[in-house]
Formats: structure tokens, C-alpha cells, sequence
């Protein structure tokens, strides 16, 4: 029992992560039809650039916050001179491969100038792990799902609340009538990437504690949050963060019960099961219908 | 498809190629090699500090050795290339080290795969080639029983597994002994040799637990692990997964004792912190603790060809680092024994090398059998431990005493 | 014709120089190439012959796969573990290389009927993990990480294939033979009704399957061909390193395999060659670069594809196309011009008086909507019968049912005297049926030609094998429909736009195109959906004496209009449906005079009606 609970925490620490990841292909999508198909560089940006003002001087939270802002910036840029040239046209893929050409260039050039090996960032939250009903559990772990939903509540009030997050919204649904009403569509999807970086470096700034920063921490996380985003039907902000907890969880209790040398063939088995049984994703099917 | 043409049309440039090769192939001669020791290492990419820690003993001993006057009358030079850890470019760049390059020896990498895929290649050109760190047991040993040219001066798992052993028995209170090992070639590789160790040594393998690399969270094999009442756990992975595993153990409140095989280098104290504390790493070397005088001039020199070495925890892979150094040496003396730069000779010259290095004394440096083509003896390796963030000997730390055997 | 000349020439020198490329040194007097150089070579071409695969997927079916290089691998794998494990000799070994990543190709297909664009992508990339994933920890099969080493050196009758400059490398020309023949390949299959299917299925799914295109079967056939492309290669890799692990056909590889379709001109013939010569060229020259290699490698793909957003060849190719086109302008034929020959279009009407179509209390409705509700109309052979209503009135959903592309709800459909029961679009499109779109349906990257030739596709009885061999009948059959597409364009006036791209011509032309190409298929029943909504006045009249004319040669028509002027003038009898309803039917005069016309269709009074445009 105790285990159970054991992977059940460690499951959705780590589901926090992709669905984080996945909430910023979330947020991406929704304002351009297009995402930073290697958003994980982004993310892992927000560790290893936080490592780095941090031993440039700044305290932590401060670095943090540079890391976050610099990821958001990056966003942005990534979406003016990567996204928008290359999203013309319904099936356009061209945005795919210059997005896979500027990760490339985060990735590669971080390795040059940090290192390729990871980098600790102590943070108090690592000290000592704290015992739940028998199982152990760091306080950077459990924050986690907490900023996570707290990430979510957010998003969804921006989006209802203020100006911005209504335009973002009436670009997702209709970009064509929202610009016939005044909103300059193409802004307000720069904002939505840079929003989305700002996620993104969030969650690697989250991590980087727990999992070192590493030039390379972004790839394969950033890959399966993508997945993540996609079979849970990416235009639903409540089903990306769902699915990511879920997905987290399965892991675990793959790696516990079945395999850990085959928990990736069977994760994504599950997958590929989801989405023949789900072509749209999992709570995707009645947005892609209103349209 | 279409199978019946595609032959025809196989046949009839197959057969164009066979009368082009009759028309004008002039062999060329085999042509004498030049001085030069060629290596594909990994450069760049996730491994690049491996490459670094081969370089600066390589062309440390390069230096050493044309400051007292080359070999043969020759200055001896290093054209390294980076294989990024991948096997398609380590073959390609041994093809280019041996036929472009025409060197007259090749140095190895990292990994065991990249070692693996160069088998063929090696064979078909006729170039010795000496691993220094991929201990992998198949690289030095061929499953066909006819390695001709892979020699190595580094560890071999086959011996290494026993020696973990037995290291792991003097310290388990309970004698469950678990394997935890990464999912690379050399990590799968060393799964039959610990069974076998174990067996040897007559104690059950209480558990045996693989992970991938680039896992972050090692909480269900340890589960597992300690469910099984492991209190010695056999590692065999690299910093990175290391410094991930004993996080996992933290959290779990589970602290056996760590006997790591050598993937584990220095980094791992700096990202684990005292975590690392206590955690035993078979080796052949470590430039930290107290240094041999001759060592200590090494090092020196190392530091002032590559000022980036600020102290001994900036070679990451320290004994990687010592192995190459003694390699180049003997590559030298093997050289001078052949008396010419020639592979064949050189190859044959190996076998009759005598020489005393940092790591070990070579007396010979290798016979002629598989087995032996490794210069390294297990009565050379060593017991390294993490203590106050450094990597020393353990007969030089608190842990050493405790031993009892 | 004269680029097509070109590149043959292209090829012809392109061959020749790797051909003549290992015997440089004697010619220059060095020590080159080398084995090494040779060995590059050999991998270039490799991939080229697997990038030519994944262009006939991305390209011409437009379905993107990020996950070739497990396809890639498992060629490899079977190549490597039946030398090694079973024995088993090159050739066998090949065939099976080649078949067995065919047949995967096919599975993987099958999401491909349910799953689209980026969701189709993520099925892909995650059978690529499934791949490596389980070559990595399948340790006793497939050595995992470690690989399988040492694969015996493949013989050939009797002789050993070899790599090696010094000794003999007549494996080097195997490969080269290969690719040639993947060039020859990749040319026949995209110059053929299968490549026009798989462009048409990929640029207009519902137009493809209205002209009696499979595209379930279209989009198999091309994964599958793709993945027997990408087997060969593997097939060729494996013996040619004698040595294969994972670490060959990671996800990573993937990417470059479609990096190096799109950089080369995605679709186009020249592009698979080019852009695998120029991404795998620059990752060598890029190794002096050092730990920026990656880096470079990253610049040097963004800015081609900043510079050439269609590929090298693509827009080299457009460009030519932009200043060639600027060259003469061109004439707009009249229509319908009966010339000679069109007789075989309309050769086979349905038999004369009878019912083409009884449709039988027909009810439609999605979820609580009622679209169609207990309609029953004949239409008879050689009528034109128009459906008319008001917008929402069921008319388009009637003629979908008809075409196949809505299953009905209840009812019976009776199609030349055949009961169709839960038919598919493409059946029913062999059996006679051609339709028009409301929103025009063309092919708009393909030219006008290759609309048509689209339209002709089933008459086609050439096989795959055939086609691929170009054997004569091939060669007969494509003569004829192009003959009949010119036919055909000459019919509709369009015949000076023959190469212009279809997405290129004005609204009316398109319009017109889109009924020629339902032409091609030679059908007995054409089903117009609004076909002079956006037309002139002088169009309009064009379109009347052509749905006459047709009608009078024996084919049935049935028109949704809203143009008033256009159905008295040229309908036989008229259905009014209302709400899903028929209000009434019979001839044009007799409906025009229902009071219950007049009420639910115009409102008040005919004499005020305007046509409503759609």
C-alpha cells in the first residue's frame, strides 16, 4: 500500500511536468494552429539559464524570474521570425522544421557555452525529502501539482478575465473574424508563445532542483509532453493537464508492476491505442465539432 | 515489386563492375604508415567531457615523447575526430584514420557500441587499435575468437564483475547482493558477467534492475530493491543516472551501500552532493588523494598544456585520463620494438612490450590470446570512494578501515 | 517537357560521376577516394534511397511520417538477423528486407484512415519510440544496445560484395544500381494514376473519392511503398557496415530523413537526391566546426528553408515557372465545344426511359437534426432534374447521399437498377456517378491536365506492376486519357491553361474544370451542386446549353440551383424540398405554378424572385 502511494506521488510529480509542458503546447496551438515543435528547449532553458544567473550572483528567485522572462522573450521571437512565415496554409509542416532547426540551435549552442554535463540547483525545498503515510516525497516534488494547478486556474481566468486572454480566445476560435473586430491576430499570437515559453521555463526552473540542468533535460520530456498534449486532443486545457498527471502516473506504475526497460514501448502503445480509439484525443472530439 | 528487371540490371552492373575492376585496378602498394595516432572520440554531444579527459593525456604523452625526440626519429602527432558517441561515425572516422589519414594506430572512445561496430572495419584494414576506456567485455573478446587487432589498456568487465563481487560481499551485512545497471551496451553487457561473478562467488543475485538513460526517477527499481532486502547494490551507469538513483534513494529513506562499476566519475559529487558520500567506484586511477612523485609531474604537465584543468576534479574521467596516458606509451614502445611504422609490425610488437606506467606495470603489456589482449590485470584495479566531495582511494579514506577481509 | 529532358540529363551525369567518382585517383594521380570516402558515398546513396520513399509519402500523399527511420531500422534488423541468425543469402535476405517493412508500412497505414495531419504524425513518432525502445532492451534478439556485430560478408552468385578501394567494390555499384533504380521508381509512380491518386487524395480528400479513388487503399499503397523504399535501404545499410544497433534509427534520424524530403523540394522527382546530398555533405563539412557542428547544422536549415521555403527544387522550379509564365498570355476557348471525339464520354448512357435513380423515402439526420426527411424522387435516363429549395432546405444533403458521402439514416437508394446500400463514394463513382462541390473541389497544386487525368483514373486497367515497368499497355492507356483530357479541356475551352496550376485559374475556370474532370470519369449520372453560383450572365448561358447537350446525348443530371432563370430553361422536372420535405414535384411549369412554392421558395410573388446567391 505504501508503495502504491509512493509511485502515486512520484506519478503525478512527474505528470506535473509534462503537463505543464503540455499546457504550453496548449496555449501555442490554440492562438496559431502551430506550436515550437521543440518547446522542450525552451523548458530546459528555464533550468539551465536559471543555474546560470544564479551563479552569475542573483538570488534564486531572481535568477528564476530572469530565466522565465529571457524563455518568454525567446518565445516570442521564435514565433515572429519561426512560426508565423512558415504556418500559411492549412497543411503547411514548414513551421515543424524551422522550429526543429532553432531547438536545434538552443540545444547545440548551450552545450557549447554551458557544458554538456548537468549542473545542481540546491534549492532549500531539496534538504530532506518528507515522509507521507510511509512514502518519500521532497517538497519540490509535492510543489509540483500545486503550481500546476495553480498554472491552470490562472490560465483559465486569464482567458476569461482580462482583454488579452478574451482576444487569445477569439484568435483560437475564429482568427478571421477576430481580426474583422479589431484584434491584431498576429500580436496576440506572439503573446500566447511568449506566454507559452514563460510556462515552459516555469516548469524547467521546477525541475531543474530535482533532475539537475542539463543542456539535454528538455528533449525527451519536451517530446512526450507533446504527445501528451496531442492524445489528450489539444485544444482543451483541463484534458493537456489531466492526461499529463495521468500519463505521469502510468508510468510509475508501469515502471512498478509491468517493466521499466519497456515502459516507453508500452506508454506509447497506449498511445497510439488512445488515439485509433480517439482520433481527435481523448477531450478533444466536441471542440473540433463547435468549429 | 519488381524483382525479375532489378536482377537483370544487378547482374549486368555487377558485371560492369567486375570488368572495371579488372581493366584498371593497379593495387596500390600497401604504403608505409605515417606517425601519427588517430582516435574517434567523443568530441562534442553528451560525452564530450569523455573526449576532453583522452585528449589532454594524449597529447600530454605525445608531448613528453617528441620533447625526448619522437619515435623512430619521427615526432609522433594525434589527429583525433569526434564520433559524437554514435558507431556509424566512429566507423567512418576509423575509415578515414585509416585510409585517408594512414595512421599507423587508432585510439577508442567511450562507449562499447562504437568499439563493437568497429570490429569489421579494423579487420578488413589491417589497423591495431587500443580502447581505452569501453570495457565492454566483446570489444576485446570477439565472439568469433579471432580478434586480431583491438587491444586495450583499460578495465574489462568480465574482471570487473568479480571484483565488484567481491567488494560487495565485504561490505554486505545481509549478503543480498542486488545489480542495478543503464540500458547501454556496456550496461547490458555486464548483466552476464556480475551473474556469472555471482555464481562464482556462490551468493544469489537478490535483485537485478535496469533503468534508461536520461531517467530521472529511479523510485520503482528501488522499491523493488529494497523489497528484496537489498543492503549492496552493484551499479553500473554513468553520473548522471547516479547522482538520479541515490536522489531516489534519499526520498525512499533507503541507503544501501553503492559499489559502482567505473561509469561513475568525478561530476557525480559535484551534482549529488553529499549524497555521494561514501559511495565505492571501482577504477583504475584517481588524481585525486595523495599522488605518486611521477603521477604529480604528469598532472603538472597536464595542467600546463590545458590551463582549463584547474585541479584533479577537472578531469572528470580520471581513469580514463591515466589509462590513455599509459597507452600512448606503449603504443610507443611498440613502435620502437617494430622498428618501423608499420600496423602489422606494430601489431606484432604489441605482444612483446614491457613497460611500467601510472596505472600498472605492463610485464608484457599483452599475450596472444583474446583474454590477454587487455593490458590491464585485475590486480591493478582499484577501490575509489566519494568523501567530502572528492574521489580517492579507499584505503586512503574512513571507509578504507572498515574493510575486514 | 524539355525539364523533363533535363532531368534525365541531370541524372544520366549524375550517375556517371558517382559511377566514375572511386577511379578519380587514377585519373589525378592521389590517394583518392579512399575506402572512406567511398564509404560515404555509399551512405549518401543509402539514404537517398530511403528519403525517395519517404518523398513518395510526404510529397504525393502528403501524409508526414516521423518515424521512417524505424522503418529504415527494421529493414535493416530483418537483413542483419536472417544473415546472421538464419543463414539465410543476401538475395533472400533483401527480398525479405524489403517485403516485411512493406507490410509494416501497411499496418501503419491503417490510423491514417481515422487519424489526420498532426495526430497522424504523433502515431508515427510514437511507433518510432515503440522501435527503439524494443531494439534497445530486446537483448537476446536483437543484442540490444549492443547491436548485432559481425554480420557475414553478403556473396552475390557466388562472389563476396565489397566496399574496399584498394581490393574491389563492386558493392558500391549495387548501391548505385539501386538507386537508380529507386529514381526510375519514384519517376514511374508519381508520373501514373497511382502518384496523380495520391496527390489528388492528399490535396482534395472528397474530390478523390467523387472520382471513384480508394484513397483507404491509395494511402496503404503509398505507406506501403514508402516503407519498402526505406527497407531497401536498411537492407543495404546492414551489409554494407555489417553492424547495426538502435543508434542508426533513432527519432533524431527521422527528422533528418524528412528534413532532407523538404530541403530537397518535398513532391518533387530531383529533390530526394539533392536535398540527401546537401544535408548529409554538410554534416561531414560541418565537422570542423566542432562543438558548434550542431549548431551550424541548425543555421544552415534555417536558412534554406527562410530562403527556399519549397525546397531547393521546388523553388527553383517555381521560379522558372514565374518567369516562363509571364511569357504569353492565354485565350479562354468557348464552351461546350462538341468537338470529335467526346462521343465516348457520354457512350454509355443508362438504358433510355428507365429510372437511373429511385430514391426511396430517404431520411438523414444527424444526432436530433433532420436534414432529409422521408424524401422520395426518379430521376429518369437522360433527364436533367433539378433539386431546389431554399438554403437549408436538404438539397446538398440529398445529393451527398446519393454520392455516397452521407450514409442515410433510412430509405432505400436504387442506382441503374441496382440497390446501393451503404456504398462508398469511390464505389458508386465506378458505377457512373460524378458530382460537382458547391465550394469548387480542385486539386489546386496540380495542373489543369492532371485534374482531369484524375477523373480518368478508373478506366485504367493496367496494374501496379505494369505501371511501375511501364510494359506497353501502360503506355496505351496513359496516351489515350491524355488524348481524352485534352479532349476534354478543348470541350470546356481550357485547353491554353493545360499546365497552369489548377489552384491558379480564375473562378469561372475552376468551375469549369471541375466539370470536365467529372467528365473524365464518363459518367451516367452527374450530380451538380450549385454549378453557376458565382458565374456571369454569358457563363450561365454556356452552362445551360452544355447540361442540354448532355442530356440530349443520354446522361442524367441532377441540378441543386438557385438560379431560376437556369432551371426553367433546363430542367425536365423539378423536387422542391422545404425543411427536408418535398413540397412538390413534377415539371418545371407545374411547380413553378404551386401556390406552395411560391410560399415556402420565393416568399411572395415569382415576378419579384432575384436568383439567391450560394
Amino acid at each position: 500500500m505504501e508503495a502504491v502511494l509512493q509511485y502515486l506521488i512520484t506519478g503525478i510529480s512527474a505528470g506535473a511536468i509534462y503537463a505543464m509542458i503540455a499546457l504550453g503546447f496548449y496555449v501555442m496551438w490554440s492562438a496559431a494552429k502551430a506550436v515550437n515543435f521543440t518547446f522542450g528547449d525552451v523548458f530546459m532553458l528555464g533550468g539551465v539559464l536559471t543555474v546560470v544567473l544564479r551563479e552569475m550572483g542573483l538570488p534564486l528567485l531572481l535568477a528564476a524570474g530572469g530565466a522565465i522572462l529571457i524563455a518568454a522573450l525567446a518565445g516570442a521571437v521564435i514565433e515572429r521570425v519561426f512560426v508565423r512565415p512558415f504556418n500559411k496554409g492549412a497543411n503547411a509542416i514548414g513551421w515543424m522544421l524551422t522550429t526543429i532547426a532553432v531547438g536545434t540551435m538552443i540545444e547545440s549552442s548551450t552545450t557549447a557555452t554551458y557544458g554538456a554535463i548537468g549542473r545542481a540547483l540546491p534549492t532549500p525545498l531539496m534538504d530532506q525529502p518528507v515522509r507521507l503515510g510511509g512514502a518519500g516525497v521532497y517538497l519540490q516534488e509535492l510543489i509540483l501539482p500545486v503550481v500546476l494547478l495553480a498554472m491552470t486556474l490562472a490560465l483559465e481566468a486569464f482567458y476569461r478575465r482580462t482583454m488579452l486572454g478574451r482576444a487569445m480566445r477569439a484568435v483560437a476560435f475564429n482568427r478571421v473574424a477576430a481580426g474583422l473586430v479589431g484584434i491584431d491576430a498576429d500580436r496576440i499570437t506572439m503573446v500566447a508563445f511568449a506566454l507559452a515559453g514563460g510556462i515552459g521555463a516555469l516548469a524547467g526552473f521546477l525541475v531543474a532542483p530535482i533532475v539537475q540542468a542539463s543542456s539535454s533535460m528538455g528533449v525527451v520530456v519536451g517530446l512526450k509532453g507533446f504527445l501528451v498534449a496531442i492524445i489528450a486532443g489539444i485544444a482543451n486545457a483541463r484534458g493537456v493537464v489531466m492526461m499529463g498527471l495521468m500519463y505521469g502516473v502510468l508510468e510509475k506504475f508501469v515502471e512498478a508492476y509491468l517493466s521499466t526497460a519497456a515502459r516507453d514501448a508500452i506508454g506509447f502503445s497506449v498511445m497510439i491505442l488512445i488515439l485509433l480509439l480517439f482520433p481527435q484525443g481523448v477531450f478533444g472530439r466536441r471542440e473540433v465539432q463547435k468549429v | 515489386m519488381s524483382r525479375r528487371p532489378l536482377f537483370s540490371a544487378r547482374r549486368a552492373l555487377l558485371g560492369l563492375g567486375a570488368a572495371a575492376s579488372l581493366a584498371f585496378a593497379a593495387p596500390v602498394s600497401a604504403q608505409r604508415a605515417n606517425p601519427c595516432i588517430g582516435a574517434s572520440w567523443e568530441l562534442t554531444g553528451p560525452l564530450a567531457h569523455s573526449g576532453f579527459a583522452l585528449r589532454v593525456a594524449v597529447e600530454t604523452a605525445i608531448g613528453e615523447i617528441n620533447a625526448a625526440g619522437g619515435v623512430l626519429g619521427q615526432p609522433l602527432r594525434l589527429v583525433a575526430y569526434d564520433d559524437v558517441g554514435e558507431p556509424a561515425r566512429a566507423v567512418d572516422n576509423a575509415r578515414r584514420i585509416g585510409e585517408r589519414d594512414n595512421c599507423v594506430v587508432m585510439m577508442g572512445g567511450f562507449r562499447t557500441p562504437n568499439a563493437i561496430a568497429l570490429r569489421e572495419p579494423l579487420d578488413e584494414m589491417g589497423l591495431p587499435w587500443v580502447g581505452v576506456v569501453s570495457a565492454g567485455t566483446v570489444v576485446v573478446e570477439h565472439p568469433n575468437g579471432r580478434n586480431q587487432w583491438m587491444f586495450r589498456v583499460s578495465m574489462k568487465d568480465r574482471w570487473v564483475a568479480p571484483f565488484l563481487v567481491t567488494a560487495a560481499q565485504a561490505r554486505s551485512r545481509g549478503g543480498k547482493i542486488g545489480l542495478m545497471y543503464e540500458g547501454t551496451g556496456w550496461g547490458q553487457g555486464a548483466v552476464p558477467d556480475v551473474t556469472a561473478a555471482m555464481r562464482a562467488a556462490n551468493i544469489p543475485l537478490a535483485a537485478t534492475e535496469t533503468f534508461n538513460i536520461a531517467d530521472t526517477d529511479m523510485t520503482a527499481q528501488l522499491i523493488r530493491m529494497r523489497d528484496a532486502g537489498v543492503d549492496t547494490v552493484i551499479f553500473y551507469g554513468v553520473d548522471r543516472e547516479a547522482s538520479n538513483v541515490v536522489r531516489s534513494m534519499d526520498r525512499l529513506g533507503y541507503r544501501p551501500q553503492i559499489v559502482s562499476a567505473w561509469g561513475i566519475g568525478v561530476q557525480f559529487a559535484q551534482t549529488a552532493g553529499p549524497l555521494a558520500e561514501g559511495v565505492i567506484v571501482a577504477g583504475t586511477y584517481t588524481w585525486m588523494g595523495q599522488l605518486p612523485e611521477r603521477a604529480q609531474g604528469v598532472l603538472a604537465r597536464i595542467q600546463q598544456r590545458f590551463p582549463e584543468v584547474r585541479s584533479p576534479a577537472d578531469l572528470l574521467m580520471p581513469s580514463g585520463t591515466a589509462n590513455a596516458y599509459d597507452a600512448v606509451y606503449i603504443i610507443a614502445e611498440a613502435l620502437r620494438l617494430a622498428g618501423r611504422y608499420d600496423r602489422t609490425a606494430l601489431r606484432d610488437a604489441m605482444f612483446r612490450v614491457n613497460y611500467q606506467g601510472i596505472v600498472a606495470n605492463y610485464a608484457p603489456a599483452f599475450e596472444r590470446t583474446q583474454e590477454r589482449m587487455d593490458a590491464i590485470l585485475p590486480a591493478s584495479y582499484r577501490l575509489l570512494v566519494f568523501h567530502n566531495g572528492a574521489l580517492i582511494p579507499l584505503d586512503q579514506s574512513p571507509y578504507g578501515q572498515r574493510r575486514t577481509n | 517537357m524539355s525539364a523533363r529532358i533535363t532531368g534525365w540529363i541531370a541524372l544520366l551525369v549524375l550517375a556517371l560521376t558517382i559511377a566514375g567518382f572511386p577511379w578519380l585517383g587514377d585519373l589525378i594521380g592521389e590517394r583518392f577516394p579512399t575506402s572512406y570516402e567511398l564509404r560515404l558515398v555509399m551512405r549518401a546513396m543509402i539514404l537517398a534511397i530511403v528519403v525517395i520513399g519517404l518523398n513518395l509519402l510526404v510529397g504525393l500523399a502528403g501524409l508526414v511520417s516521423l518515424g521512417q527511420a524505424a522503418l529504415f531500422g527494421l529493414g535493416a534488423h530483418v537483413a542483419a538477423l536472417l544473415s546472421l541468425r538464419a543463414g539465410f543469402s543476401f538475395a533472400e535476405s533483401m527480398v525479405l528486407a524489403v517485403a516485411i517493412p512493406a507490410m509494416m508500412g501497411a499496418v501503419l497505414a491503417f490510423p491514417s484512415v481515422r487519424v489526420r495531419g498532426v495526430y497522424l504524425g504523433v502515431i508515427t513518432i510514437a511507433f518510432g519510440l515503440i522501435f527503439v525502445n524494443i531494439l534497445r532492451e530486446w537483448v537476446g534478439f536483437t543484442g540490444g544496445a549492443s547491436g548485432l556485430a559481425n554480420l557475414p560478408r553478403p556473396t552475390l552468385f557466388g562472389e563476396p560484395l565489397m566496399a574496399v578501394r584498394r581490393t574491389s567494390f563492386n558493392y558500391y555499384y549495387m548501391i548505385l544500381a539501386f538507386l537508380l533504380l529507386a529514381v526510375w521508381a519514384q519517376y514511374a509512380i508519381a508520373y501514373s494514376r497511382y502518384g496523380r491518386a495520391m496527390r489528388a487524395a492528399a490535396q482534395s480528400e472528397n474530390a478523390a473519392r467523387a472520382l471513384g479513388i480508394n484513397i483507404v487503399a491509395t494511402r496503404t499503397v503509398a505507406f506501403a511503398i514508402s516503407a519498402g523504399f526505406a527497407g531497401l535501404g536498411g537492407g543495404l545499410f546492414a551489409n554494407l557496415t555489417l553492424f547495426v544497433n538502435y543508434e542508426s534509427f533513432t527519432f533524431n534520424t527521422s527528422i533528418e530523413l524528412l528534413l532532407m524530403v523538404i530541403l530537397g523540394g518535398s513532391g518533387t522527382m530531383a529533390g530526394p537526391i539533392i536535398g540527401t546530398t546537401v544535408l548529409f555533405g554538410a554534416t561531414q563539412v560541418l565537422q570542423s566546426l566542432g562543438e558548434w557542428q550542431t549548431f551550424g547544422y541548425g543555421v544552415l536549415l534555417a536558412l534554406v528553408l527562410f530562403l527556399m521555403p519549397k525546397g531547393i527544387v521546388g523553388s527553383a522550379a517555381a521560379l522558372r515557372k514565374r518567369l516562363a509564365s509571364k511569357a504569353r498570355p492565354r485565350a479562354t476557348g468557348a464552351w461546350p465545344n462538341w468537338g470529335p471525339g467526346l462521343e465516348a464520354i457520354t457512350a454509355k448512357p443508362d438504358e433510355v426511359g428507365q429510372a437511373t435513380l429511385i430514391a426511396d423515402r430517404i431520411t438523414l439526420r444527424f444526432g436530433g437534426l433532420t436534414a432529409v426527411n422521408g424524401v422520395s424522387m426518379e430521376v429518369r435516363s437522360g433527364s436533367v432534374h433539378a433539386l431546389i429549395g431554399p438554403n437549408g432546405a436538404g438539397k446538398s444533403s440529398m445529393l451527398n447521399v446519393v454520392s455516397g458521402f452521407y450514409k442515410a439514416t433510412e430509405g432505400k437508394v436504387t442506382l441503374f437498377g441496382q440497390l446501393v446500400r451503404d456504398a462508398a463514394p469511390y464505389t458508386l463513382a465506378r458505377l457512373g456517378v460524378a458530382r460537382s462541390f458547391q465550394n469548387t473541389e480542385l486539386f489546386s497544386e496540380m495542373s489543369v491536365r492532371e485534374n482531369i487525368l484524375v477523373g480518368g483514373h478508373r478506366h485504367y486497367r493496367a496494374g501496379f506492376l505494369e505501371t511501375l515497368l511501364r510494359l506497353p499497355r501502360f503506355h496505351r492507356e496513359e496516351r489515350s486519357a491524355r488524348a481524352e483530357a485534352d479532349r476534354l479541356l478543348d470541350f470546356v475551352g481550357l485547353s491554353e491553361f493545360a499546365d497552369e496550376s489548377a489552384g491558379n485559374l480564375p473562378f469561372g475556370h475552376q468551375r469549369r474544370l471541375e466539370i470536365a474532370r467529372a467528365l473524365a470519369l464518363r459518367p451516367k449520372l452527374l450530380l451538380l451542386d450549385e454549378p453557376a453560383a458565382g458565374l456571369t450572365h454569358g457563363e450561365i448561358e454556356d452552362l445551360i446549353a452544355l447540361i442540354r447537350g448532355l442530356a440530349d446525348r443520354g446522361m442524367t443530371v441532377i441540378l441543386v440551383e438557385h438560379h431560376v432563370d437556369m432551371i426553367m430553361a433546363v430542367s425536365d422536372r423539378v423536387t422542391v424540398l422545404d425543411y427536408g420535405e418535398v413540397i412538390a414535384a413534377g415539371t418545371v411549369a407545374a411547380v413553378q405554378a404551386d401556390p406552395r412554392v411560391i410560399e415556402a421558395y420565393f416568399g411572395q410573388s415569382l415576378a419579384h424572385a432575384t436568383p439567391v446567391a450560394a
